[in-house]
Parts: C-alpha cells; structure tokens; sequence
C-alpha cells in the first residue's frame, strides 16, 4: 500500500501525541521529596537515603526521555504505561544495586547503601560483619 | 649513585619482604626497589567502595609508570599471541600482589615434586618435600597460618598449625554433610588469616572482601613483612622501576639501572641482587637486559627464562543448593577437595583442587546484583523482592576445579622491545596454551562436581565452558640442577651469575594444584642462609 502524504501526517500526529502531552506534564522538573515518595512506594520503604536519592534523580532529570516519564510517573496512579513500568524497574534496580545509569554509562551511586545488603541481612562487603567465626552459624531463619 | 647496599632487591611482595627482613635482622644492609607506590589500606578500602566494577585490581593505583595486567581485560598490559588468553593479573606496589590474594596456604604434596618419575611426565623439582618440610613450617609461622590439624591434606607435618583453624562457613559444613554419600571429603582450606590475634593484626570480622581487601589486615599481606623489614633497618624505595640489570665481565651482577616516573635513570649497587618481580615481571626484566656480551639477556644460557609460563586454569560451576546457606559471608572459601591433588591419573592428565567458593554467584555472574535484575526484571518489588533475594542468594554455590599445567617451552613470556609502557619499558607478550593435560584434568573436576551438584539438590545447575585464570603465575624461572635446562640452582641462585638469587613461583619447576603462594614464601626463608653466604 502506498503511503499518502495525509496518512503520514495522521500517523506522526498519532505518534506524537502522547509525547506532547508528556512534554506538558514534565514542564516542572521532577522534585527531590517527589522522586523520594515515589521511590518509596515502588520500594516499600521509607528511610531512603537523600543524598542517593539526589543522584538517582539528576541522572534521570539529564535523560529527556526519562525526565518525562518520571514525571508523569510521579503523578499517576492507574495501570502503568509500558514505559513507566520500565522506568520503575530501573529505579528499583537503581536503589538495590547502587549502580546507575547517565548517559548511557554505568556508574555508582553507593556500595554500603545499596539495598541488596539490607535484603541479603548483612553489610556490604569490605565491612565488619560482625563476630569471629559468625559465618559458621546458620543464617537467619535456619533452625 | 643514590642505592648502595650489602643487598639489593627487586620486589617487595611476600618472598622480598621475606628475605630482606631475615637479612636486616642479620645485620645486612639491605634495599627494596619497588616498582609501584605505597599504598595505604584505608585509601585502597575507599577506592575499593568507590569502584563501580569490583575486580581484584580494584582497590590498587594502576600507575603509567609500573602498570599492571586487570582482571575484566587480558589485552589492558599483556600483548597476547594465544592461542589462549593469559589472563592472571598481579599487582605492583608495596606489599605486592598479597594484597589481593585469597589467603590460601596449601603446602604441595610429596608426589608434585617428582612428577616425571613418578608419572613420566613434566620435570621433577630438585628438592623433595621433606626438603622443604621445615621450611614450611618457618612460612606459617611467618604468615599466620590457621589450619585443622585434622584435615587430611596429603602431607606429612613436622610441626602444628600456629592457629586454631578458621571455622567453616555454614554452606560449607552442609556442603560436606551432602557430600559424605560421594567419595569426597570436604576439608578445611589451611589459610593466612587470623582466628585470634597474631603478630599484632585482628582475628577475622567476616569482611567477605579477602580479594580484593582485607579492611583490617587479618588476612596477611607482606605489608607486614615490609614492616618488619623497614624496622629492622632495610631501606624500601618505591617508584623504583629497575629496567636493565648490569652484569660485568667476569658475570657478576655489577649494578642495577632503575627508572624513575619521570624518566630520569639511577643506579643501585650491592654485592648481592636478588630479583622477586613475580612470574612476569622477573622474566622480562631478564631478558630485556639483553647485551651485546649477554645476547640472550641475563641469566639465559639455558633459553627457559620466560618458557614454561603456568597457572591453575579454573572452570566455575553454579548451582542453586536446594536448602537455605547463608552465604556471602564470612572468608570467600573455607573448604575444598584437597585429595584430588594427588593420584595415578597424572600420567593422562593433571591434579586439580576443587575450591567452594563462599561468595555465591558473584564469580560467574556479578551477583547478588545480576540476581536483582533478574528479579525486579519478573516484576518483584517490596517485601517480594527482599524475600527472593534472600532465598535465592542463600543457596547460590559454585565449585571451582583448579588443575594443573605442564611446564610447556612455548608458554613463554618476552619483553616486545616495539610495544612499551608510559616510560620506555617493553611490555610483556604472552604465547600460552592449555594442553589436554590441562583439559582432561578439567573435565575430571567436572564429572566429580557434578556428583556434588546431585548430592546438593541443586537446580539451575551451570556449567561455564570457559577456562578462567587463577592468578597462580609460575614456572618462567624454574629451578634445577642442570643449567642446560633451568635458570636458577637448588638456592635459587642464578647458574649463570654467582651474586644473582631469583625468588618467587617462577622458580617452580612444575605447577602442582596448591595455590603457590606457601610455596613461595617457604623457597624464600630456604634461600636466606645461601645469600647471606653469597655476600
């Protein structure tokens, strides 16, 4: 089928619809306390490190593409668009790794506040964990 | 001329540190060359925190002016011809690679010293074990070694362990129960790592960073020994690259040429030179001092300087165990098969160790954070999330078979004089090949990890085809008693240069299955009575 001239404006306007919509709703910058409720709702935690949280949200704010869909996210509460899923996982990834992502390199963020320690039970490595000899005991819920 | 000693040594990693404090304490003057710089521990745990990939080198100052091989990339120093990968890495700095290493203390078994008679292959050493017995027992008594007097490790002991052993982790006390319906028994690792205080460092804290720091010293590094050496009158002198070793006419060593960061050049003279550079470093220094009345560099009649170049390749197999473990804590290994390191099967292929690691998935996979993608991935978040990753990274194993190498002569290590570092100096090209002696011993770890997978439960079992590196470098300067044949004599003394010593696993005829680093520091105390003749 041949593309008519109004069927690829009729399908860019499609297109870039909901993108201008979300231009509209990310004309006010993602707020720190903003980006730490929501953190905390996709976390199920409340103490969340702010200095982190600041790093997390910059390298966000740098991504137009992220800076959108952050703030719509921030504002919704019914069925997440794909891309806001994605974007939840990644700041979920983000808290629990310490490891995150500003223009398309890796970098870190934190090792003694990454999340995955808190959930494994223990310090982070290079840290005292405690006991000699602790390590020989069961863990945590073993009888 | 800025360095004059009685001694002159190149490295400060455990046998240099070994030997010069030894010799400083016998009333020697004594200077330490150091490639690298000094490095404190708190500025090395920081960077370690700091560092977004958490290899080995990670915690270290890779310098322009003494740089070193990395973990994550084989072609960052080494010119690789193949046709496998060499990709042990090492450190230069003070205290050398013991900054980073395991901690294992493994002596080798009475068979790794006569393997060609015993079993038609390799070379046998020119001592045996009972030569180097007494030895040992002085290296752990250095070092701080805490082992179980009741593991059965193949060898005869004269003296006990100076500490009690280092408790096994839980994981590895219910990978032992499980493997009581094998043939294999799982033992204590023998380790340098403090189980109560020891030459005034801490017992253990449960750290899980031995490699690739230990944030309070309870794993021994040579710092200590550096310490030691330093207190007892010997000079260390870091950021001193020595780049040629002069050798006057009568085939003494007259005097070393050392390179400083910015370029200038000096010299250092003594009476004696020992050179312990590790298995890359030593080699290439001996033969980049090429001359025109040493064509071949220094200490090369016999052409094995730089041949002979081995490791313990390593195959990683994980699991996840079918019950809860706990790990990720406490030392990264804590037991292993040890008797595998012995057997007739060393006519057809090598020995080999089969190591537990303590540390989960983090090896093979860069866990526990692949672990975390791979469950908010699923769509796991809060309370779920935490309570996966929980019980997921509590039953991550992984068995690790390390085997060993023939001495081949192509495995070699040169210095390319067309490709060189930040100040002028050759860096190494590498020629390496794992054999099917090699191959065969990995398949047979393989079959007998399998019966552990088994008697574990485990599911999502992996088996890597790659062979990955231990960091075990050994044989580029191997001792014997021929000349025609090897490099240095049964004192590790040069057979072409009577005040020259070589110390390190270079001088390891063969490569056996036992981490070297015992090794190592049980040649060094050995040869301190001949250099100190030598003087």
């Amino acid at each position: 089928m041949l593309l008519t001239r109004r069927g690829l404006l009729l399908s860019t306007m499609v297109l870039l619809a909901p993108v201008a919509r979300l231009r509209a709703a990310a004309r006010q910058p993602t707020s720190l306390d903003e980006f730490l409720e929501l953190s905390g709702r996709l976390l199920g935690r409340t103490k969340l490190d702010r200095e982190v949280a600041q790093i997390y949200l910059d390298a966000l704010l740098k991504d137009p593409d992220s800076a959108v869909h952050l703030a719509t996210l921030v504002q919704s509460s019914g069925n997440p668009t794909p891309e806001q899923t994605a974007l939840s996982r990644t700041i979920i990834e983000w808290w629990y790794t310490g490891v995150y992502t500003i223009e398309y390199k890796p970098r870190l963020a934190t090792h003694t506040g990454a999340l995955v320690w808190s959930a494994l039970g223990m310090p982070a490595p290079g840290t005292c964990a405690g006991q000699f000899g602790a390590w020989s005991q069961p863990p945590p819920g073993i009888a | 001329m800025p360095w004059s000693a009685d001694i002159v040594i190149v490295g400060s990693g455990v046998a240099g540190s070994l030997v010069a404090t030894r010799l400083a304490r016998a009333g020697l003057t004594v200077v330490i060359l150091e490639a690298g710089p000094r490095v404190q521990r708190a500025a090395a745990l920081a960077q370690y925190r700091s560092a977004l990939i958490k290899i080995p080198e990670c915690p270290y100052p890779d310098t322009p002016y003494a740089p070193h091989p990395v973990s994550d990339n084989a072609d960052h120093y080494y010119l690789q011809d193949g046709p496998d990968k060499f990709a042990s890495p090492y450190l230069r700095l003070v205290g050398g690679t013991t900054w980073h290493w395991l901690g294992t203390t493994l002596r080798l078994v009475p068979d790794d010293f006569k393997l060609r008679s015993r079993f038609g292959v390799g070379v046998d050493w020119p001592i045996s074990y009972d030569d180097l017995e007494p030895w040992y027992c002085e290296a752990e008594r250095e070092l701080g070694v805490a082992g179980d007097p009741n593991a059965d490790l193949q060898a005869m002991r004269s003296q006990p362990y100076p500490l009690p052993p280092i408790p096994l982790s839980y994981a590895d006390q219910r990978a032992a129960a499980a493997l009581a319906s094998t043939p294999y028994k799982a033992v204590a690792t023998p380790q340098a790592r403090n189980s109560e205080r020891y030459d005034n460092r801490p017992a253990c804290c449960g750290s899980s960073s031995c490699i690739p720091i230990c944030p309070v010293q309870a794993k021994y590094d040579a710092t200590t020994h550096v310490a030691q050496a330093e207190r007892a009158g010997a000079q260390i002198v870091p950021e001193a690259i020595v780049s040629h070793v002069d050798v006057g006419a009568d085939g003494r060593i007259t005097s070393l040429t050392v390179t400083r960061p910015d370029g200038t050049q000096d010299r250092a003279t003594g009476k004696v030179f020992v050179i312990a550079a590790h298995g890359i470093e030593t080699p290439k220094l001996l033969l980049q001092s090429r001359s025109d009345r040493l064509p071949k560099g220094v200490a090369n009649s016999s052409d094995q300087v730089g041949r002979n170049l081995m490791d313990h390749p390593s195959q990683l197999n994980w699991a996840l165990a079918g019950e809860p473990l706990g790990v990720y804590r406490g030392p990264l290994s804590t037991a292993g098969i040890e008797s595998t390191r012995a057997g007739d099967w060393r006519r057809d292929h090598g020995a080999f160790r089969i190591q537990f690691d303590n540390r989960g998935w983090e090896w093979p996979t860069g866990a526990p954070h692949s672990t975390v993608s791979a469950l908010v991935t699923r769509g796991l978040r809060g309370a779920a999330l935490d309570a996966a990753l929980a019980d997921r990274s509590s039953r991550e194993i992984n068995f690790v078979p390390m085997v060993e190498q023939l001495p081949l002569p192509e495995n070699r290590i040169v210095p390319d004089f067309d490709r060189r570092d930040a100040i002028g100096i050759p860096r190494p090209r590498v020629a390496y090949r794992i054999d099917d002696y090699s191959r065969r011993a990995l398949e047979h770890g393989r079959r007998i990890v399998r019966e552990f997978m088994a008697a574990m439960k485990a599911t999502e079992v992996h088996e890597a085809p790659d062979i990955v590196a231990a960091g075990h470098i050994m044989g580029t300067y191997r001792m014997g008693t021929d000349p025609k044949q090897s490099v240095v004599n049964v004192d590790q003394r040069a057979h072409d240069h009577p005040n020259l010593f070589l110390l390190g696993s270079g001088v390891f005829p063969t490569g056996a299955a036992s981490n070297p680093t015992l090794t190592i520091a049980a040649l060094a105390l050995r040869a301190v009575g001949a250099i100190q003749k030598a003087v």
